[in-house]
């Protein structure tokens, strides 16, 4: 009987091999998204929780790419009839974190037609975002969506938060109307 | 004395009395406990900038009054045309049995057929049938789409088989997130499991997520013994997750209770 030319090791090895690459073909870069795109998930869970659950705050919970996804977003929200909240955040499609925040934030509840952090980032960058990172070597540090509490003219507003940051100088706060997509205020600290 | 213990017994008989006529209300028991706050340590941070900057967040939030206004609107709304259709959905169902049975009737009036027309007229007939059973399942796939679109995630605890050392009395459920259901065995449900049968445990909506259900057997032969079942139930879907405990053993300690959950 012939040998054959391949030794079994090889061959084992080989597809040892070709398995790994294909691994990291297909798993090695992570899933990000826009804020939106987890919020379906989020309320699922949430309704489960509370009845009268309701989408209080949104952040981003990994670093912000500049295409305005990350790999992980929070969600928290807030229930009256129990008096507390419950955070879900979301990967891969999935909620990797549940838990009950520590603290207390009874924030009035979203408004349910928000833009997704994409083009809320995108309105911030054009603005002074993209003028802050070249000239303080700025880079992003969060995006926060909240109800009120960024904009007290005008409080009824869902807005959009970006934040960024620079080694050299105050940071840079950049609030758009998560509806009209209207630059409402900016200032530095 | 032996006069004035005897007048003690007799003021305390309507106390007695009162106690052992005392009704059962409720099922629902209420223990109150008090411990220390055991926050869940999540496996990764969330919300980090609302954590740090929670004072200044908290403060904004001060400023702010939230009224809810509700109005209702006078205006007739279009009624939903499903409503209809579930009518008229019904009329042809009535129209379709009455027409299945009449085929019948008339095949049972027909078994030998008398020529070849017959066969032919037979034939149609079956066409007919064919058609009836089309339009049913379209019927039904109607149906389907307004209703199944609707679910939530929700989970069906069912429990099955009875330990070679007796039946328990109780199960209980406990999500470490969550509450406990304490759920008490009747003599049917028992007489069920007997026979091979299945008894629901708890049904509820549930978060999509991996849970873990501590469960627990109640009756003399169980003392402490407690198994974990993870199950992760899908999104907008009815999880059921059956327990087996017919290979539970209260003296061996390695003996599990044996789940397996299926979705639909």
């Amino acid at each position: 009987m012939k040998k054959s030319p391949v030794p079994g090791r090889a061959l084992l090895g080989a597809l040892c091999l070709s398995v790994g690459l294909a691994g990291a073909v297909h798993g090695g870069e992570p899933h990000r998204f826009g804020a939106k795109e987890g919020e379906e998930l989020a309320r699922s869970a949430a309704a489960a929780w509370s009845g009268d659950a309701r989408l209080v705050w949104v952040e981003s919970d990994e670093e912000v790419t500049a295409a305005g996804q990350s790999e992980r977003w929070g969600y928290l929200f807030f229930s009256e009839s129990r008096n507390e909240g419950r955070v879900y955040s979301i990967k891969n499609a999935k909620i990797e974190v549940v838990t009950d925040p520590a603290f207390d934030f009874p924030a009035p509840p979203l408004d349910e037609a928000w833009m997704d952090s994409r083009r809320a980032l995108s309105i911030a960058d054009a603005e002074k975002g993209n003028d802050y990172r070249a000239k303080h070597a700025g880079e992003l540090r969060s995006m926060l969506l909240v109800r009120g509490v960024l904009n007290l003219e005008e409080p009824d507003a869902t807005t959009w938060a970006i934040v960024y940051d620079s080694p050299t100088t105050s940071g840079l706060w950049v609030v758009v109307d998560a509806r009209s997509g209207k630059v409402v205020k900016t200032w530095r600290g | 004395m032996e006069r004035l213990i005897r007048l003690a017994c007799l003021a305390a008989l309507p106390l007695w009395a009162a106690v052992w006529t005392t009704p059962a209300f409720s099922q629902e028991t209420e223990t109150i406990r008090v411990k220390a706050v055991d926050r869940d340590k999540p496996k990764q941070r969330t919300l980090r900038f609302l954590e740090e900057n929670g004072d200044f967040f908290r403060g904004r939030l001060d400023a702010l009054l939230m009224t809810v206004q509700t109005e209702r609107n006078g205006d007739g709304q279009p009624l939903d045309p499903r409503f209809l259709r579930y009518q008229e959905m019904l009329a042809e169902i009535l129209a379709a049995r009455e027409a299945a049975q009449s085929s019948e009737e008339w095949a049972r009036q027909r078994e030998l057929m008398d020529s070849v027309g017959d066969l032919a007229e037979f034939e149609a007939e079956m066409d007919e049938m064919d058609s009836l059973l089309g339009d049913q399942a379209n019927r039904l796939a109607w149906l389907e789409e307004d209703f199944v679109g609707h679910q939530s995630t929700a989970v069906v605890v069912l429990l099955t088989g009875i330990p070679a050392s007796g039946a328990p009395t109780g199960v209980v459920l406990a999500d470490p997130s969550g509450e406990t259901v304490r759920v008490s065995l009747s003599e049917a449900a028992v007489a069920s499991l007997a026979r091979g049968g299945s008894v629901e445990l708890m049904h509820e909506l549930v978060e999509p997520r991996e849970h873990t259900l501590e469960i627990s057997l109640v009756g003399e032969a169980w003392t402490g013994q407690s198994w974990s079942v993870p199950f992760e139930p899908a999104r907008d879907r009815l999880t059921f997750l059956e327990l087996d405990a017919s290979r539970v053993d209260p003296a061996v300690a390695e003996s599990q209770v044996t789940a397996r959950h299926w979705t639909r």
